[in-house]
């Protein structure tokens, strides 16, 4: 892609509406998608795509937006005038007014594609054939008495994006993203599960990594027994438990509880703002409780500048237990009594953008070091061991919860929930395993059991978050197993009936 | 909509069926082109047009490609308008999707022209409105924000869309056709919510109806109704049932999912018509009714519309399949369903919404529940919370109540007990279960 000369093209289009505010956003993406099922190629996909979108302002602080699946200067023009058109006939009607986007400085920088392995560095042949070595090496896992099928994606993105404002910004930066997904579908007579595992990264490295060290595959068949014991599980009885939950259910909490109630433009109705004010201040949990936002290089959910062309800052959003910062854009963050961090963020060109979380991650101060162990099975024990070496395994139930499947949350109750792919429990000697229950909680009470963390840090944990819409890549993890101590207002399980 | 990607596409495609490319003849092809203009507009906050809701106006033209080459590869691509003024290489584009071909020995699917149905999904009425100006938005817009309940948290979204498809083939079908879109949805403090979703403008008395609804029901949720108890009955609105159908359903039938092992049911299943329901529910795709969002023409791959029973009385019938999966099945292609609105439910003595209400003495209506996409599609246990639940004595509504639910999709549909009631205001049923519900 011609990065040069889109940023030309931007900058030319800031420079000719000088009577109005323009921001406009240019996106070229490139990708490749190969999917395999069940060792044949189901598909390969190609494509190419770009496009602007421009939200212009009025002097008085009207805004219309206008995009195309387009980058030339003819159609650039005819996207402006119409996004100018709808700003004017906004303002007529009385819409709300924001002249935040004037009080700005000017921003120019030029970030390059960090990115190891060129986006063609292989072809889509050598590709496929990667990705059947890598798929074919599940056939070598088997379970007794239950089938497993397996699918395997593997999707390659090149992102470039250019923003420009009629102020002189101008920012453009590279979003390289990889990911390879096993997804297994175990059945065990009527009764089935299924479950997925990742590796990411920025390029085509992932697939050499996994040539080399085989990691996911290992993770697949860890993963697989694992499912096939919950498969034939019984349900947790619905209750308030000890726990522990895994990294990637770290950062679904800190993600559902946490991230979306921080967030500039939901303060109105936020549980952690107070006549639309965050609650800074506001202690929330223990002392040495944290939680951060921010993009780093070669994650998942990168992104440097926000989708209006401000710096992405990282944010102390809970330090030592206490409210410190949300998650403001240049528009909110003022009228929700955040500073603007520049967290805008955009599906693409044709979206308008809201404030959102890049790599969220749940850590404590204490930290329990946990021995090298050879899989799932093995890290349970030693955990185990090593709680009761401690004094802080529970008696009868303490559950560690695995494998994060996605979570929901309603801002305005602070009820939020999420689930995961099973649970077992370790106060338990023979680490009985249990069917997954829907972990429930209420966001100004779940930071209150947080203790410490076990084992190793990971913040790799990707998923897509879908707020307005809107779907975005978006990451993070904890500072190891997260233990919480049993807490009235956080429910996992299934029906208080079955018990 | 002035240009013609796709003239241009198709002579180089018509060409490499007699030149070969990196020493490979085209077979077959497809060309599926989507155009449309969208106009958007919404309310957060209270607040009409905002920073974040403006009046949004998108344009779009691309076109998908599918390609089968002599040696029997297939490759699949997205084009659309060259950037920066530039001219394609059409040539080049083909290498590099030649270079991109797969071995599928299902990839023979490119259909013959067949007979379209008559389906109205086109109403002129939205191509003025998005032509001149898009009053209507404006003032619907208005509407919502002058009427809003007094206190409420309100959010609102308006989309039309006015659209130009064409399908082109290497076997002769050559099909351009207009559709259009329209929807609009609100929310009062992200607890009561309505929509309306279909292809033509909503009515004045449809637009009354859902909006006193949505206010009546606010009015309720004000109020903290006693807690839920043994014998109360859960009912799931449409909207629950519709995201039900998407969790559940879509993943379940689709006809990929099934041979590859991924779904709760094996062709086996359908091939004997296994009984999986209780007798009274029945499922269905039908793409033919009048203006419904969900209804098409044809698919992106060439099929004309058609009816499809899923499961009939209790018993499945047929998956859903695209015509890849329909090859590799030995069957026809079926309809697809494109989201879960296109999926129906109905019960052979289904009642109306109204009447079913008025006989439940005790009852709660579930309007929302967090997590439903976290949930087992194969296992269908679901265990979720209920932000907004409606408690319902003596057939009416009296408040709220926070509940969590558990329970079975599955045993749900194979339970005698479930029933539809049925509102012309939806698309779904409300679904009166077996499912348990507890106090949080």
């Amino acid at each position: 892609m011609n990065s040069e000369r889109i940023r030309q093209i931007v900058k030319d289009l800031t420079r000719k509406y000088p009577e109005d505010y323009l921001i406009v956003r240019a996106q070229a993406r490139r990708e490749i998608n190969i999917k395999l099922n069940n060792g044949k190629i189901e598909s390969v996909s190609t494509g190419n795509e770009s496009g602007m979108g421009i939200q212009a302002f009025t002097v008085n602080g009207a805004s219309g937006f206008s995009s195309a699946n387009s980058i030339e200067e003819g159609t650039a023009g005819e996207l402006a005038e119409k996004a100018i058109a709808l700003a004017v006939e906004n303002e007529r009607i009385g819409c709300e007014l924001n002249t935040q986007i004037f009080s700005l400085l000017p921003n120019q920088d030029e970030i390059p594609n960090y990115a190891k392995y060129d986006f063609d560095r292989f072809s889509p042949e050598e590709l496929q054939e990667k990705m059947m070595q890598i798929h074919r090496q599940l056939e070598e896992i088997h379970l007794e008495n239950a089938s497993i099928a397996w699918q395997t994606s593997y999707r390659q993105v090149e992102d470039f994006w250019c923003i420009g404002r009629t102020d002189g910004t101008l920012v453009s930066f590279f979003i390289p993203r990889a990911v390879l997904i096993h997804q297994g579908t175990v059945r065990q007579g009527d009764l089935g599960q299924s479950f997925s595992i990742h590796r990411s990264g920025m390029d085509v490295g992932i697939l050499l990594e996994e040539e080399e060290d085989r990691g996911l595959q290992k993770l697949a068949e860890d993963k697989a027994i694992f499912i096939q014991k919950v498969c034939t599980s019984d349900q947790i009885s619905l209750g308030s438990y000890p726990l522990l939950i895994d990294y990637g259910l770290a950062k679904g909490l800190a993600h559902e509880a946490f991230g979306h109630a921080v967030e500039s433009d939901l303060a109105e109705e936020s549980v952690l703002s107070q006549h639309g004010k965050l609650r800074k201040g506001l202690e929330i949990s223990g002392c040495g409780v944290n939680i951060t936002d921010g993009s780093y290089p070669g994650d998942w959910a990168y992104q440097p500048y926000s989708a209006n062309g401000q710096k992405r800052e990282t944010v102390v959003i809970v330090q030592d237990g206490i409210l410190k910062q949300g998650l403001g854009d240049v528009f909110s963050a003022e009228k929700a009594g955040m500073e603007m961090t520049g967290a805008c963020r955009a599906e693409y060109y044709g979206s308008v953008p809201l404030p959102r979380m890049t790599n969220i991650r749940l850590m404590t101060d204490t930290r329990i070091p946990l021995p090298k162990s050879k899989g799932l099975e093995d890290e349970l024990r030693n955990m185990r061991t090593v709680l009761k070496s401690q004094g802080l395994l529970q008696k009868d139930y303490h559950f560690v919860l695995i494998g994060y499947r996605g979570g929901q949350v309603n801002i305005k109750t602070g009820d939020f929930v999420f689930q995961c792919d099973g649970a077992v429990n370790i106060a338990d000697p023979t680490l009985k395993t249990y069917k997954p229950g829907i972990f429930s909680g209420k966001i100004l009470s779940v930071l209150q059991s947080v203790r410490s963390s076990i084992g190793d840090e990971r913040y790799d944990a990707i998923g897509t978050c879908g707020k307005a819409g809107q779907l975005v890549p978006s990451s993070g993890g904890g500072s190891g197993y997260i233990l919480l101590e049993k807490n009235e207002g956080i429910r996992l399980g299934g029906s208080e009936n079955e018990r | 909509m002035k240009d013609n990607l796709h003239h241009e596409l198709i002579q180089a495609l018509k060409k490499a069926q007699d030149d070969s490319v990196l020493g490979y003849r085209l077979e077959d092809w497809r060309v599926t082109v989507s155009r449309a203009q969208i106009i958007t507009l919404g309310i957060k906050n209270n607040a009409g047009g905002s920073v974040y809701t403006p009046p949004a106006f998108k344009n779009s033209e691309h076109a998908d490609v599918y390609l089968v080459w002599q040696d029997g590869k297939c490759s699949k691509a997205k084009v659309q308008k060259p950037f920066a003024g530039a001219k394609y290489d059409w040539n080049r584009e083909l290498k590099f999707w030649r270079m991109a071909a797969f071995e599928d020995p299902y990839s023979k699917t490119i259909p013959y022209p067949a007979k379209l149905p008559e389906v109205r999904i086109a109403s002129d009425e939205i191509k003025t409105m998005i032509e001149s100006g898009n009053r209507f938005i404006f003032d619907q817009q208005g509407k919502i924000l002058s009427n809003r309940p007094q206190g409420a948290q309100t959010g609102a979204n308006i989309m039309a869309l006015w659209g130009r498809n064409s399908v082109f083939t290497s076997t002769g079908i050559n099909v351009t056709y207009n559709e259009s879109r329209y929807a609009v949805s609100w929310s009062f403090d992200s607890q009561i919510a309505r929509g309306y979703a279909k292809r033509r403008m909503i009515t004045e008395s449809e637009w009354q109806e859902l909006w006193d609804e949505s206010i009546s029901r606010y009015e309720v949720i004000k109020n903290q109704a006693e807690p839920v108890h043994k014998k109360t009955v859960v009912i799931l609105a449409p909207s629950v049932v519709e995201q039900m159908a998407e969790q559940y359903i879509l993943s379940n039938f689709n006809g990929e999912n099934i041979v590859q092992g991924q779904s709760k049911f094996t062709q086996e299943d359908f091939i004997q018509n296994k009984k999986v329901f209780h007798e009274g529910i029945s499922m269905e795709i039908d793409p033919l009714r009048p203006y419904q969002w969900t209804s098409y023409l044809l698919t992106s791959e060439g099929i004309p519309a058609l009816y499809t029973a899923l499961v009939l009385n209790g018993v499945l019938c047929s998956p859903i399949l695209n015509a890849k999966y329909g090859l590799r099945w030995g069957i026809l292609p079926t309809a697809i369903p494109y989201g879960a609105a296109g999926i129906r439910m109905r019960q052979n003595n289904q009642i109306p919404w109204t009447d079913m209400l008025k006989g439940i003495d005790d009852g709660i209506l579930v309007l929302s529940v967090l997590g439903l996409h976290t949930q087992n599609p194969v296992s269908g246990s679901f265990s979720l919370a209920v932000p907004s639940g409606l408690r319902i004595k003596n057939g009416h509504f009296v408040g709220k109540a926070d509940i969590r639910i558990n329970g079975s999709y599955w045993d749900i549909l194979n339970s005698p007990d479930t029933a539809c009631g049925i509102s012309e205001l939806d698309n779904c049923p409300y679904l009166l279960t077996p499912c348990l519900c507890e106090n949080l």
